[in-house]
């Protein structure tokens, strides 16, 4: 079967960080560095090819930018200085823009201005829907009541509207559109594990070179952020900062813990990207900024207001908290659903679509 | 062309990043003041133009030539011919100043820059208006570097019976060529083609062969130049040495050879290669216990010839006349040590081409067997004959250091084939052996050379698209990974030993060398040549030629040929008796006026 040429793939490209796709001259350097590759799935030199000769389907098609942990090493022995590595990273904020069915994800990645305004709008919505609620807003008590209804919405919407949707679409890609493919079922529940096992783990990235501490930062950055959306949402965590008792001892130190974490390490990222030392770090879209430091301020106004609520500083942990409600109002509806926060599902969901394509019988 | 103002000068501003060597503004100032000249400018992004546009404009202030500037102007020329042409104008009026053209760039030399425009403005070739004033010549002439580029251009001049001193570094003549077994694409035997000549060198009437030395200071004009040469103490009589050998193998001192890619020793009482010329035997200062601290002395006691062995000489200072001179300095091979990811200096069994060439050459350290690379008691790495056994798998991967942004950004021309010929001369010992090569684009390039490239494909070598990146060990052997991009996919070939095609680079003190001729290097080391397309040989600076690898890489054939044609320049200016002064002597001022001169000329002419 014929590839249609796209040739505008290219110029979009551009867009989403692509340095420059004519450097490569194909050498083949990049995939054979790279430590993820093998006989299936062989990138980046691959991804290349198909956004210079603008296949966008094969593109569209491919699990392999979500196999890439971005160690860099691709980049650092490239021979043309090509930025294999940040090619893959770009594909990545592509697929997501292509997943999202709103197209805001694109248009967050392609427009550094409308993103930046949007965290004005949501900021200031949050503000006016604030004071227009039937929760008192001067009422601390009832500010925390009114903020944790707004998580669990915020949660429930997005996982619904955008993300559950995004999966899908992105199996409709992968799977459903590749014709050269044909899954069993029993695949898909055999492969299960393995999507189970890279959600928990995240292992592969162990495989890169010189990434223990990577793999380490990144883990426990992960666990955490589930552990404290789990607190949020399902739990009414303040209510471990006012309790007594085992239960709420536990909990606080879990809290601290957790939140305490999520701040020196996301501080840790934004310091390695401001460095600009390890090759993954040189180049920083928009949404790489915006990342670690909404993640920074999310972790670090909890601790603040959990901390000041508990020590009985009421006012000043109410005033933190409306800051963490505008900030999480913003992680939650513009960074989760449209930007970076989502390869949190895009890499093991491509891991186990990877092993659907490798176990799966060729189309003749 | 008198009072009225007809000519545009575009600048074009792609140079190459060097906008800090030529100084773009005062060049277009200066151009503004030529005569004829209705604008000089530098548009923002020239390739933009829009032809139509500029037709427009052309017509409108009725331009009738247009000149384009800059260090690639014949990028642009089509675009400004079309305009011409809609203009109504003849598209033979666009101009070129090209500043890498006539070294403007390279030398960073804001006067030469605007000498070209001159030129270009009054539509006067530079070699014509740039003529440099004449001298008579000394008829003598000094080579500079005796390998295969150095030894023809000093036999074609000797064979015209005229004077040559050929000064080369090292104790011998030969060059990298004496170290090769065989020449692409003919698989001739390189010593059969090189020894005969070497030979010749060294008994022709007309040469005088001055080895271990090295040129020290360049004084003087072109046709008369005085030349201080430091022979270096070999500390053996070159007039009374028989090369018996006995000091060589009485030496207790063992030491890398450098004629075996330092894959065998040698010792500090030494001859570089049996076939050297002169056949001489010399002890290395570097490494002889006698000079090193004064213990020793045994070669001097053992040597059958009386005073032979001077082991307190010291070295000699000679100066000479010349009126030419060709530099032919050659290469280095690139270091192999600098790209870690092919385990070369960590894994015993990873060669480079050069060690290669070595171990399958009949008269090398193994005798044209392979054997595994291991330490002796001492700690050198050698391949003794004990190791010698049959590989079953061998890699050989291309594009080592050349063609790299990290390393060497130009394709060394040269790699592509001698590997060819390695794994077909590896073939032919080892026809069962499985032997790959690893390239990124397969440059057959010469005459012979697509059918030697197919020959070998037909001989049943596996030659796969993809550089493979990575060498690791595995047990005792090796494993290479690579892609195979042809193929689709992933490839891990186990191997017994991996070859590194090194690349050519310039030597590191070519840059030295240069200042003291008075010449330049590019941005790679290489020296330049007056011009890359019309005269190749020649330099800025009068009566200096360049032959060989040092102006750029190329094979043996090529080597030779420009050898021959900077030879051939030499004797033309003896023939002649006149040698033109450098180029640099000339002041922009003379361009200008003989420029302008030729112009009118030209216009009445017409």
């Amino acid at each position: 079967m014929s590839q249609r040429v796209n040739p505008e793939l290219k110029e979009d490209l551009l867009k989403y960080g692509v340095k420059d796709w004519n450097d490569c001259f194909h050498c083949g350097t990049c995939t054979a560095t790279c430590n993820l590759t093998d006989e299936s799935f062989a990138f980046p030199r691959k991804e290349i090819k198909y956004l210079q000769m603008g296949l966008k389907n094969k593109v569209a098609q491919s699990v392999e930018p979500w196999l890439c942990y971005y160690c860099g090493d691709c980049s650092e022995q490239c021979l043309r200085e090509a930025e294999p590595g940040e090619l893959m990273m770009s594909l990545r904020r592509y697929l997501m823009s292509l997943y999202d069915w709103t197209g805001i994800s694109g248009l967050f990645y392609r427009n550094k201005l409308v993103y930046i305004l949007s965290f004005f709008i949501v900021g200031i919505a949050i503000m006016l829907v604030a004071f227009s609620t039937k929760y008192d807003i001067n009422e601390w008590k009832s500010t925390f009541e009114f903020g944790h209804l707004l998580e669990q919405l915020f949660v429930a919407g997005v996982a619904l509207f955008i993300i559950l949707p995004s999966v899908f679409r992105m199996y409709w890609f992968a799977i459903v559109k590749d014709k050269t493919i044909k899954v069993s079922f029993i695949a898909y529940i055999t492969s299960l594990w393995e999507l189970f096992l890279h959600s928990v783990t995240q292992k592969n990235i162990l495989k890169c070179s010189n990434s223990t501490f990577t793999w380490f930062r990144h883990w426990i950055v992960a666990v955490s952020y589930i552990v404290m959306l789990v607190m949020v949402v399902v739990f009414d965590w303040f209510q471990f900062a006012d309790g007594s008792g085992a239960g709420a001892i536990i909990g606080q130190i879990i809290a601290y813990l957790v939140f305490g974490l999520l701040t020196i390490f996301s501080g840790i990222m934004i310091i390695k990207r401001i460095s600009k030392k390890e090759e993954q770090y040189k180049f920083s879209e928009l949404s790489d900024w915006f990342f670690p430091i909404w993640l920074f301020l999310l972790a670090l106004t909890a601790t603040l207001s959990f901390l000041t609520r508990q020590l009985g500083i009421v006012n000043v942990a109410q005033l933190i908290f409306i800051l963490h409600i505008i900030i999480i109002a913003q992680w939650a509806l513009l960074i989760v659903p449209f930007t970076k926060w989502a390869h949190i599902l895009y890499r093991p969901f491509g891991i186990y679509f990877a092993c659907l394509k490798k176990s799966s019988k060729p189309v003749k | 062309m008198e009072e009225k103002k007809t000519t545009v000068v575009y600048f074009c501003n792609s140079l190459n990043g060097n906008t800090d060597v030529i100084n773009i503004p005062e060049v277009i100032a200066y151009s503004k003041n030529l005569t004829g000249v209705y604008k000089a400018w530098l548009p923002d992004d020239i390739s933009l133009s829009d032809p139509e546009q500029v037709a427009g404009k052309i017509e409108k202030d009725s331009i009738q030539r247009i000149v384009i500037a800059g260090s690639n102007p014949g990028m642009y020329k089509s675009l400004f011919a079309k305009s011409m042409v809609l203009a109504g104008n003849s598209p033979d009026d666009v101009f070129l100043a090209s500043f890498t053209e006539y070294g403007a760039l390279t030398r960073a030399d804001t006067n030469w820059a605007k000498a070209i425009v001159a030129c270009a403005v009054y539509g006067v070739p530079v070699e014509d208006a740039a003529i440099p004033d004449e001298h008579p010549v000394n008829h003598e002439t000094l080579v500079i570097g005796g390998g295969i580029a150095g030894i023809q251009a000093s036999l074609e001049i000797a064979a015209s019976e005229n004077q040559v001193y050929l000064v080369e570094r090292s104790g011998t003549i030969g060059g990298h060529m004496a170290m090769f077994d065989k020449t692409f694409p003919t698989l001739d035997c390189a010593a059969c083609i090189l020894t005969p000549k070497m030979v010749e060198v060294g008994q022709h009437s007309h040469i005088k062969l001055m080895t271990y030395s090295e040129v020290q200071e360049v004084r003087g004009v072109p046709g008369n130049f005085t030349v201080k040469i430091l022979t270096k103490a070999r500390r053996m009589n070159l007039a009374t040495c028989i090369g018996c050998g006995i000091c060589a193998e009485k030496c207790p001192v063992k030491t890398p050879s450098e004629f075996d890619a330092n894959a065998s020793l040698r010792k500090a009482a030494y001859i570089p290669f049996p076939q050297a010329v002169p056949n001489k035997y010399l002890i290395d200062e570097s490494v002889c216990t006698y000079i090193l601290n004064g213990k020793c002395g045994i070669c001097a006691k053992v040597c059958p010839v009386p005073d032979c062995i001077d082991l307190d000489e010291k070295d000699e200072v000679v100066e000479i006349t010349v009126g030419n001179i060709i530099v032919a300095t050659g290469f280095q091979p690139f270091d192999a040590n600098k790209i870690e990811q092919f385990g070369y200096g960590k894994y015993p069994n990873v060669l480079t081409s050069l060690e290669l060439e070595r171990l399958l050459n009949a008269s090398g350290p193994t005798g044209g067997a392979i054997a595994k690379r291991v330490q002796d008691k001492k700690g050198n790495w050698v391949f003794p004959l004990e190791e010698i056994y049959s590989p079953k798998s061998i890699a050989i991967i291309h594009c080592i250091g050349s063609r790299d942004e990290n390393h060497n950004k130009y394709c060394s021309k040269v790699c592509c084939m001698y590997s060819l010929k390695l794994a077909h001369l590896l073939k032919e010992k080892f026809p069962n052996a499985m032997i790959n090569e690893y390239y990124i684009d397969m440059r057959a390039f010469g005459k012979g050379y697509e059918e030697f490239y197919n020959r070998i494909n037909n001989e049943g070598v596996n030659i796969i698209r993809g550089r493979s990146a990575k060498v690791e060990e595995n047990g005792d052997g090796l494993i290479v990974r690579s892609e195979d991009i042809e193929g689709g996919g992933l490839i891990e070939q186990e191997a017994d030993m991996v070859v590194l095609a090194v690349g050519l680079e310039a030597n590191k003190d070519a840059a030295k060398i240069a200042e003291m001729m008075g010449i330049t290097v590019d941005a790679d080391g290489w020296f330049n040549e007056y011009n890359y397309v019309s005269d190749p040989v020649d330099t800025f600076s009068g009566g200096i030629a360049v032959a060989g690898v040092c102006q750029g890489p190329k094979d043996i054939p090529d080597s030779v040929a420009q050898a021959s044609a900077a030879a051939s320049k030499v004797l033309q200016r003896i023939a002649t008796n006149k040698i033109k002064n450098s180029l640099k002597s000339v002041t922009l001022k003379q361009i200008e006026d003989k420029s302008k001169e030729l112009s009118k000329l030209m216009e009445e002419q017409s």
